[in-house]
């Protein structure tokens, strides 16, 4: 019985005018955003790569240990193609040094980034289905149960010993089917596209991910599907269903998370609490300039310059740059000389003596003050876009997208394993100085007596995380998705049991 | 004519004010308006200090340089700091994105002594960089209107005619010999009027609580922008309101009808200005900063080079003519690669801006970015 009633079901939708635009819209949509986004992935994968040799030319040419900050990139991730996430916006190339434990917050854009260029937001394929599916869904629902009780066909039915919950079922599982035609087909063409580009390779990892997109995609659909089909449930004209529909539509992808994001707006203006964590920072870094002012004046060398009146073709700088909205802090210093005249010979212990002491203090010190910042950092900013995307969630919509970027790792989460990875390296470049005896070296600083050696320095790599992870962080929105689905369900079902026809 | 046509509108707007639509449409945009208020009234005072606390700073540094003609003339003006404009709830454009200031200062290098005059810096960051919220949204007038009133505008007409043609109700107006072109003209007044009735309460609410709030003054070359931006309002729903017609009488069902204009609405509204903003975008691309920045160091250090091979790096320049020379001729090098670099980035915007004029919404956001002066 159920097969005779999804096939009729199937039958009705499939030949409708809608589901024919829906395809086609659909499908014109998502081709011609893939080839966009392809392209522009592109583009960023050869400035990453241009960047890369870039970076590496530069620091094996830097003479002295302590010119050489490594700078390292982050690579666009292929699957920003479905959900850009935070993937574009934040910066892609950071600076590793020995003063500064290393944040998002630091790093730079090394592609062309135009300020002036102000395009409200970026399209990926997820937005498309966000966006038209959802639409859609609600015109595959509205008139399934008001318009046949409007057509009297809803009474013929139930006439024949059929359960209502089949008559639901039914409709359910064969506007479902309809809806994933435009779905499946849409993202096929994209992978299609997507595995014919030469540049783009694909993990078995990323099919996994793609997956998990895929499935998520359904359960968000199926959302707005189930709120369709509880309007026309609760509503006796279709006229009335439809204009309901149309403005839920409206006011939970359109109005909502715009609405909300505005709401909620925070000013730049530092909390106590980040005010309070930079103060600390601020006497962790003044304590350690005391100690290095102290060692300055009871050395051997008289006076306190921390140049040692060395001077030559190269340079010297030190100061404290800070920026309190990212709570910012750190003491930045270089002396680095190409040739060194012989009457300098005299002060070169004192300066070696100097950095012996003062870039381990400084390392020690960045350590201490990261311990505080790190912790200030979640309780400030992370905590307060976390706050953002937990309202965004109210709407399906929020839910969909947080799911999706989980699975294309281009969350805040998968942005950050990069900077857990670069915090890593940082230690690797430490330990290779230590190695190098490079702190105490002549080296540090004058590159009269030999340059500095780059030749062995690990090379960075980053890897993104598993599928397994991206499971792990996209689970909760997805089981949230589920869960409306079957609140949704339940309480149709209640509503279709008891009403009359 | 005018009678019966003002007969047909009538009837129409009786229909649709008693209609479910008409109270959706009104508290969405009353919603919509009044958070847009309350939201303006809260951080415009905000603004507008810290507007007045950075220009009561340059002042003062530009006081301190303008002792002497050279300190001015080494130093420069300090930072130019932009007015937040008034009209911010009604576009946000490009205010919200790029730095309000540019600076006229000089980090420059010294040649035999000399401090080299000041040049222009213009802002180069984007704040989206250390960003880590959700993406950047704006809920001011050019996406209410844009969007929002744009649907409301669909759903108020997409069944005018073929709901009409439906039920059977237009046979019975044409038997009353009416000219079809009357009975058009009727709807979509008709329609016309029950639109604005929502969207008018809404801006009067919004405009009442803005207006009546001791933070902000609105002055009368503010009120005449307010007023020609209500004119590209009424135009922008007219389109809309005709493309509902249009579709609602090339088509006889209304279930069609509204499939066929909510993709027009979809593709138009939501993703033309976007996408092919995204392609425009890509025809003029600038060099990357950092490339700017090495260009423009090796010009510096050629035209050093130069001025060496000429007179040597004695420390005591070789006379105040020829050094001069030397001055004028670098600034003036480097503010013409400047102004070609901010050129290009510039030309990168108005590239992908030209290409969304296809989508009325573009347009639309556009004309309320200019006249808001909200665009840098």
């Amino acid at each position: 019985m159920i097969t005779t009633l999804i096939g009729r079901e199937l039958l009705n939708n499939l030949m409708t005018f809608r589901f024919a635009a829906a395809l086609l819209i659909t499908l014109l949509l998502v081709v011609a955003n893939t080839v966009v986004l392809i392209q522009h992935y592109e583009q960023r994968l050869e400035s990453y790569n241009t960047s890369v040799q870039t970076h590496h030319k530069e620091i094996q040419e830097k003479q002295t240990y302590s010119a050489g900050e490594v700078e390292v990139d982050r690579p666009p991730n292929p699957l920003s193609i479905f959900n850009v996430g935070l993937d574009k916006r934040l910066g892609n190339e950071i600076w590793i040094a020995h003063n500064n434990v290393p944040t998002l917050w630091e790093a730079r854009m090394n592609a062309s980034d135009n300020p002036y260029l102000n395009i409200l937001s970026s399209i990926d394929i997820i937005f498309i289905f966000e966006v038209v599916l959802s639409l859609m869904a609600l015109l595959f629902a509205y008139d399934a149960l008001a318009g046949e009780r409007e057509q009297g066909t809803l009474r013929l039915v139930l006439t024949h010993p059929v359960r209502r919950g089949h008559i639901l079922l039914a409709k359910y599982i064969s506007a479902m089917l309809c809806l994933l035609v435009p779905l499946l087909m849409s993202l096929l063409l994209a992978m299609l596209l997507l595995t014919t580009t030469v540049s783009i390779s694909l993990s078995a990892d990323d099919f996994g991910r793609i997956g998990g997109i895929v499935l998520t995609s359904i359960a968000y659909l199926s959302v707005f599907y189930l709120i369709g089909l509880l309007i026309s449930a609760v509503t006796q004209r279709t006229g009335t269903a439809l204009m309901l529909a149309m403005f839920i539509w409206g006011a939970l992808v359109l109005v909502y998370p715009n609405l909300i994001l505005a709401a909620i707006r925070s000013s730049d203006i530092p909390q106590a609490k980040a005010v309070s964590a930079f103060n600390q920072i601020k006497q962790v870094w003044d304590e350690f300039d005391r100690e290095r002012k102290q060692y300055l004046a009871t050395d051997a060398f008289p006076g306190e310059d921390p140049t040692f009146n060395i001077n030559g073709m190269g340079f010297f700088y030190e100061h404290f740059p800070e920026n309190r909205l990212t709570l910012l802090y750190l003491y930045n210093s270089m002396m680095t000389f190409g040739e060194l005249d012989e009457k300098f010979e005299r002060e070169v212990p004192h300066a070696q003596n100097y950095f012996q002491f003062l870039i381990p203090s400084t390392i020690k010190t960045a350590e201490r003050a990261w311990l505080i910042r790190k912790q200030a950092l979640e309780d400030t900013l992370v905590r307060k876009a976390n706050t953002k995307r937990t309202l965004l969630k109210f709407s399906p919509v929020g839910m969909y997208d947080a799911a999706t970027q989980a699975w294309a790792g281009t969350d805040l989460k998968g942005v950050r394993d990069f900077f857990d990875a670069v915090r890593q390296y940082r230690l690797t470049v430490i330990d290779y100085f230590y190695s190098k005896n490079a702190f105490a070296s002549r080296k540090w600083f004058a590159a009269d007596e030999g340059t500095a050696d780059w030749s062995t320095l690990p090379a960075f790599s980053f890897k993104r995380s598993g599928v397994e992870i991206n499971a792990k962080r996209a689970l909760p929105d997805l089981l949230l998705l589920l869960t409306m689905n079957l609140f949704l369900f339940m309480i149709i079902f209640l509503v279709f049991i008891k009403s009359e026809v | 004519m005018t009678i019966k046509m003002w007969h047909i509108a009538k009837r129409e707007l009786y229909d649709n004010l008693n209609s479910l639509r008409f109270a959706l449409a009104t508290v969405l945009l009353l919603a919509l308006m009044l958070t847009n208020a309350i939201l303006y009234l809260r951080e415009h005072p905000a603004r507008t200090q810290a507007y007045h606390n950075a220009a009561a700073g340059a002042i003062k540094t530009l006081e301190s340089r303008s002792t002497n003609l050279y300190s001015l003339a080494t130093g420069g003006p300090g930072d130019l700091h932009k007015f937040p404009s008034p009209l911010r709830f009604c576009a946000e454009g490009d205010e919200a994105f790029l730095p309000t200031r540019a600076s006229g200062a000089n980090y420059g290098r010294r040649i035999a002594n000399m401090t080299l005059v000041w040049r222009m810096f213009y802002p180069q960051e984007t704040p989206n960089l250390r960003n880590i919220r959700p993406d950047f949204t704006t809920l001011d007038w050019a996406f209410i209107v844009g969007y929002v009133l744009s649907f409301v505008a669909i759903l108020f007409t997409f069944d005018s005619i073929s709901g009409e043609l439906e039920r059977g109700t237009l046979r019975l107006t044409l038997a009353n010999a009416i000219p079809r072109h009357i009975v058009l003209a009727g709807k979509f007044l008709g329609a016309f009027i029950s639109i604005n009735i929502p969207f008018a309460i809404a801006v009067l609410m919004n405009l009442i609580l803005i207006s009546t709030s001791d933070a902000v003054q609105l002055n009368a070359e503010v009120w005449g922008r307010l007023g020609i931006l209500y004119g590209i309002v009424i135009l922008y729903t007219c389109l809309f309101i005709a493309l509902g017609l249009l579709v609602s009488a090339a088509v006889r069902e209304s279930g069609v009808s509204l499939v066929v204009l909510l993709l027009i609405w979809v593709s138009f509204v939501v993703f033309m200005p976007n996408t092919l903003a995204s392609i425009g975008s890509r025809t003029a691309v600038p060099i990357a900063y950092e490339e700017f920045w090495i260009q423009r160091m090796r010009l510096a250090d050629e035209a050093r080079e130069a001025y060496r091979d000429k007179y040597g790096d004695s420390q005591t320049p070789p006379s105040v003519h020829v050094l001069g020379e030397y001055v004028t001729s670098e600034a003036e090098e480097y503010e013409r690669f400047n102004e070609a670099y901010l050129k290009q980035q510039l030309a990168q915007g108005k590239r992908a801006r030209a290409i969304t004029r296809i989508s009325p919404t573009a347009i639309t956001l556009r004309l309320f970015v200019s006249f808001a002066g909200t665009v840098f």
